[in-house]
């Protein structure tokens, strides 16, 4: 018998349950929150029997049932892809999400929507999960739109801030733009392989072509906010702590680099996208770990460094090991989102104080979320034998060990050590030294909701390494051997990183800020990328829809040529042709006259 | 088709015979029962055309069109209640007629077998639309809205006229099925060439071609809601049919004259969805993403392929489902708010949160979600504009960014952000509204489970 087929059914089916829930009577009565919440957690079981399975035998199988429609030569079918990749990945996002749903308890609570909330929460989980499994093109731009749609609908959740909105709808924005690439790549692969479904895809695309794999590439880049597409992920952040926890650090945003891991047949052929993708994840990364540097928001830092690590998993495809950059992906949603809530729950503790200069002294005042947030922060540094290191270290070691493009990963190793300082900075001023808070913000930490979610995650980011690790057959070769000091190098830059950002912290801690230089301008305003592009681009564009398409072509030119010049002539054309002018007066008078001299004739 | 057109003709004894009271629950359950006959039309076994009579028949592509129209009557009549409310019986009356009179050719214009039938409906249902438009719009600028709606269709359509009369002088008939056997290639000359533009035009300016598009967004705009409704929904749709049924009989022509034309469509769609981004006119933005809408539609017919005519068939039904939903939507906002202006009605989400998933829903179907009918349309032009020449993804794809843009822009101004104080004693959302926006939104849920329904010819 075939368990894995039926269970992993099974998963998708619990969760779409609480969907319609509210057609029942008991929609009312029980909390629906918790309601949700258990739904996860009992998916959650049910999709570890897949995984087992695959653990124990390393079966991967593909459901195809539901016929929707062949056209011409094409069938689509509902079917479901569960291999390597998304057998390993729902336990880990159904886990994740789990975690993230109880914190949403606590940090939700007072909302009168929770209800709605949990809803958009699940939806978007089910599209996240669709995008996983999907066996076709057209079911992952299914769930690559809802999942984007769904990041619409959460970020913009307090919907009366105009910031809100904003941040919704550039991160629509963005991502639009990348989708411009996944239909051209849509479109490719129907011209040349008359087909959708992967594995006819790769059959058929040995010598992969470049473009199909430029639209890929440019889907991944909106997508997973790489550099040039980066600025909505940090502006995401407007949206409701959970939501980042969930959206923007474990799982919508690693679809893109899900998306082209899948398609990693095609582009292990292909060295020019291999080495764009790898400049392109180099830069991302250093980008953005700059940008980290000096944030004050403390949600924009951890979202800089979600940028950043997404631009390592970039890397990581660019060197050709795709599996490393799935570990890569799993291992960081534990953390990652760990460090969200975390986040979260000081925000929540202090009055909705987001800046880290205005914390400091937590760990005396939450020691449990301050132990959390510093196992988060060593397991994301790559802190030997956290879940962290299990995946960036090797990822490290591939990419010294590659002769790909020695500036990428130079640029690469710098990021890596970017990484620790930016930790380094969240932990002294918002955990370390003395309260600089309001003295009048209750804390309280102590919410079994707001414990059980993290501890959860703690356990995770500490032993999810281990153990995925030890038990998934590493499908691509590592290198094995190498010199010592390139074995070292990830852990050595890790801890300069380290040693240097807590020396300059305690050094500069209490000087006075000198008129800031260039350097420090370009990374607190995120290098003038938002100033430049958001500014230029859209005014250019609105400018030109008012002025030349609206104004100057459709209200002027067109309305001039045709009807507006039409009436004209044939009213100049009448007006020559007709011998009438309109002259009542001189009319009459001729009449008069003619009569009067007619009268005299007569007489 | 008697048994179509017949009980349409009988609407009219119904509405004047009815109870004072009666009218509105009368004619709209009648017309309900109209279209729930008319679903055995969809179901085509195979590619041949059912022929009724020697006057009427459809096939695949014209019964999705069909059945739109048929479909859209009773939510029409739903929808104007309120904008009628203070007229006087027999005005009501009256106004439903014309709708009535306009349904009845609808019908017949697509069932139509002969081009020069065709011809006289498509002309005939000129009237009663500007009746409805210059009657019953709202402003005085419905009498220029009037006057450039008739005369550009005019202007655009007498052409064809002499066009089809030369044709059937030539060929001795103009049955559409008859002229599809016919394997007469026009030669490359000058006469041909104004043949092919003569049969194009009416059609052109009917979907509208940009550039002659000028009198939609003020028809839109000025008409009332039951004509932006059906002017939105089918009469667009009327441009879109007449093309995939008169490209057959101007065969090789097509390929070399549709070039400027396509052109001019990729660059219109650009032009008319940016013009979008800058509208403060909630109609007149809905109108002009119809004109970008349609440019698509024009581009997958005159590529002429099967893939092309499946995506064009499919977009019309989707997007005359989903204008159509959006104009509704806008007139709820204008009945309360008593403007166009989007943003005058901010932050309805707050008062009106059943609205705002309707609201909603019309807006991610308008941006081509997946995998609402509007995508498979969408993608199915793409893919055949690509294939047809790769350097169009450029402008297709920008303007799938900017149509989700506007979409998403409509949606943001009008139903987030903060309320403003005059919209704070509202009426809330009329159960007649909510059924009319889930009846827009069901069908294209329903044809999304079922897409090969309105492929068309494929």
């Amino acid at each position: 018998m075939n368990l894995m087929s039926s269970f992993t059914l099974i998963t998708l089916i619990i969760l779409t349950l609480p969907i319609m829930m509210n057609i029942m009577s008991s929609y009312k009565s029980t909390p629906y929150a918790l309601h949700v919440k258990s739904t996860i957690a009992c998916a959650f079981t049910t999709s570890l029997v897949p995984t087992t399975m695959f653990i124990f035998m390393g079966q991967e199988t593909i459901i195809s049932n539901w016929h929707w429609t062949t056209i011409q030569t094409l069938k689509l079918t509902l079917s479901f892809k569960l291999d390597y990749f998304s057998i390993l990945f729902i336990p880990v996002a159904l886990f994740v999400t789990w975690s993230i749903m109880e914190f949403s308890m606590w940090y939700m609570h007072s909302d009168p929507n929770i209800n709605q909330f949990f809803k958009y929460l699940l939806m978007f989980l089910i599209t996240m999960l669709i995008l996983v499994t999907a066996n076709n093109l057209f079911q992952l731009f299914i769930g690559w739109e809802g999942v984007g749609i769904m990041s619409f609908l959460l970020i913009g959740w307090w919907y009366g801030r105009t910031d809100a909105n904003t941040a919704a709808l550039q991160a629509i924005l963005y991502n639009r733009i990348g989708d411009i690439g996944f239909v051209l790549a849509m479109a490719w692969f129907l011209m040349y392989s008359n087909s959708w479904d992967f594995q006819q895809m790769f059959i058929l695309n040995y010598n992969s072509n470049f473009i199909p794999l430029m639209g890929l590439l440019l889907a991944a880049t909106g997508k997973s906010a790489q550099f040039g597409l980066h600025p909505w992920l940090p502006s995401a952040m407007e949206g409701p702590t959970p939501v980042s926890a969930l959206l923007h650090s474990s799982t919508m945003v690693v679809a893109g680099i899900f998306l082209l891991i899948r398609f990693y047949p095609l582009m292990e052929n292909n060295t020019t996208i291999q080495t764009l993708t790898l400049c392109l994840g180099a830069i991302t990364t250093l980008f953005t770990a700059i940008c980290a540097l000096t944030q004050n928001d403390i949600k924009k830092i951890v979202a800089f460094s979600t940028s950043s690590q997404l631009g390592l998993m970039m890397v990581t495809i660019g060197i050709n090991q795709p599996h490393l950059a799935f570990l890569h992906i799993c291992n960081h949603a534990f953390f990652k989102a760990m460090l969200f809530m975390c986040s979260g729950s000081i925000i929540h503790n202090l009055n909705d104080e987001q800046d880290i200069r205005k914390m400091g002294g937590l760990f005396k005042a939450m020691p449990f979320t301050s132990s959390s947030l510093i196992i988060g922060s060593l397991a994301l540094t790559g802190m030997p034998f956290l879940t962290g290191f299990y995946s960036k270290d090797l990822i490290i070691e591939a990419a010294n060990t590659s002769n790909t493009n020695a500036w990428a990963l130079m640029i690469t190793l710098v990021a890596t050590s970017l990484t620790a300082v930016y930790s380094t900075r969240i932990i002294f001023y918002a955990l370390m030294g003395q309260p600089r808070f309001t003295a009048t913000s209750t804390i309280n930490e102590n919410n079994p909701l707001l414990i059980n979610s993290i501890k959860r995650l703690v356990i995770g980011s500490i032993f999810a390494g281990f153990f995925l690790s030890n038990n998934i057959l590493p499908t691509t070769t590592y290198q094995m051997t190498m010199p010592f000091h390139l074995k070292m190098m990830a852990l050595m830059v890790t801890i300069l990183g380290f040693t240097l950002a807590m020396e300059l912290n305690t050094m500069t801690n209490n000087l006075k800020l000198k008129k800031s230089s260039y350097p420090f301008k370009f990374s607190t305003l995120l290098g003038f990328y938002p100033m430049v592009m958001h500014r230029s681009i859209p005014l250019s564009n609105l400018h030109m829809s008012q002025h030349t398409a609206s104004l100057l072509l459709d209200l002027i030119w067109l309305e001039k040529i045709m009807p507006k010049n039409m009436s004209k002539m044939q009213m100049n054309t009448s007006i020559i042709i007709s011998n009438q002018k309109g002259l009542i007066k001189f009319y009459f008078l001729s009449f008069l006259t003619s009569v009067l001299i007619s009268f005299l004739f007569i007489i | 088709m008697l048994k179509i057109i017949t009980p349409t003709i009988m609407l009219f004894p119904v509405i004047w015979y009815s109870n004072n009271t009666k009218i509105w629950i009368n004619t709209t359950l009648y017309s309900l029962m109209i279209s729930s006959v008319m679903l055995l039309l969809l179901n085509q076994t195979d590619n041949n055309s059912n022929n009724y009579s020697q006057t009427f028949f459809s096939d695949s592509l014209s019964s999705p069109l069909l059945m739109l129209t048929v479909w859209l009557l009773p939510l029409m009549i739903m929808a104007s209640q309120h904008h009628l409310m203070k007229e006087t019986w027999t005005r009501k009356k009256s106004y439903l007629s014309m709708l009535i009179f306009l349904q009845t050719f609808l019908i017949m214009t697509f069932t139509a077998t002969e081009l020069i039938l065709f011809y006289i409906l498509f002309e005939a249902t000129l009237i009663p639309t500007l009746i409805i438009i210059t009657r019953w719009g709202n402003q005085t600028e419905r009498l220029n809205a009037g006057l450039y709606f008739l005369f550009y269709t005019l202007i655009g359509s007498l052409p064809l006229l002499v066009a089809l009369i030369h044709t059937q002088n030539s060929l001795g008939s103009l049955n559409m099925t008859t002229l599809t056997l016919y394997n007469q290639e026009l030669q490359n000359s000058w006469s041909n060439n104004l043949l092919w533009m003569a049969c194009i035009m009416a059609f052109m300016v009917k979907m509208p071609l940009y550039g002659l598009h000028l009198w939609l967004p003020k028809a839109h705009v000025e008409a009332p809601i039951a004509g932006s409704m059906v002017l939105a929904a089918v009469l667009l749709k009327l441009g879109g049919y007449g093309m995939m049924r008169i490209t057959t009989i101007l065969d090789p022509m097509t390929k070399l004259l549709a070039y400027p034309i396509l052109m001019l469509c990729l660059w219109g769609m650009i032009m008319t969805s940016s013009i979008c981004l800058r509208q403060t006119d909630l109609k007149s933005l809905i109108a002009y993403s119809s004109v970008s809408h349609m440019a698509l539609v024009i581009v997958a017919i005159l590529i002429q392929t099967p893939w092309s005519f499946m995506g064009a068939t499919t977009l019309m039904i989707a997007h005359g489902l989903t204008s159509s939903m959006l104009f509704c939507l806008a007139n709820s906002n204008y009945e309360r708010i008593h403007s166009r202006t989007m943003l005058l009605a901010r932050g309805l989400q707050s008062f009106l949160p059943l609205m705002t998933t309707w609201w909603l829903l019309a807006s991610l179907t308008n941006l081509a979600l997946p995998p609402f009918i509007n995508l498979i349309g969408e993608l199915f032009v793409i893919m055949a504009s690509f294939s047809w020449s790769n350097i169009t993804i450029i402008l297709t794809g920008l303007n799938m960014l900017i149509t989700a843009l506007y979409s998403l822009y409509m949606l943001t101004v009008t139903q987030r952000g903060k309320s403003t104080y005059h919209t704070h004693n509202l009426n809330p959302s009329f159960t007649r509204e909510n059924t009319l926006m889930s009846m827009h939104i069901l069908p294209i849920i329903l044809l999304t489970l079922n897409p090969k329904l309105i492929l068309g010819p494929s």
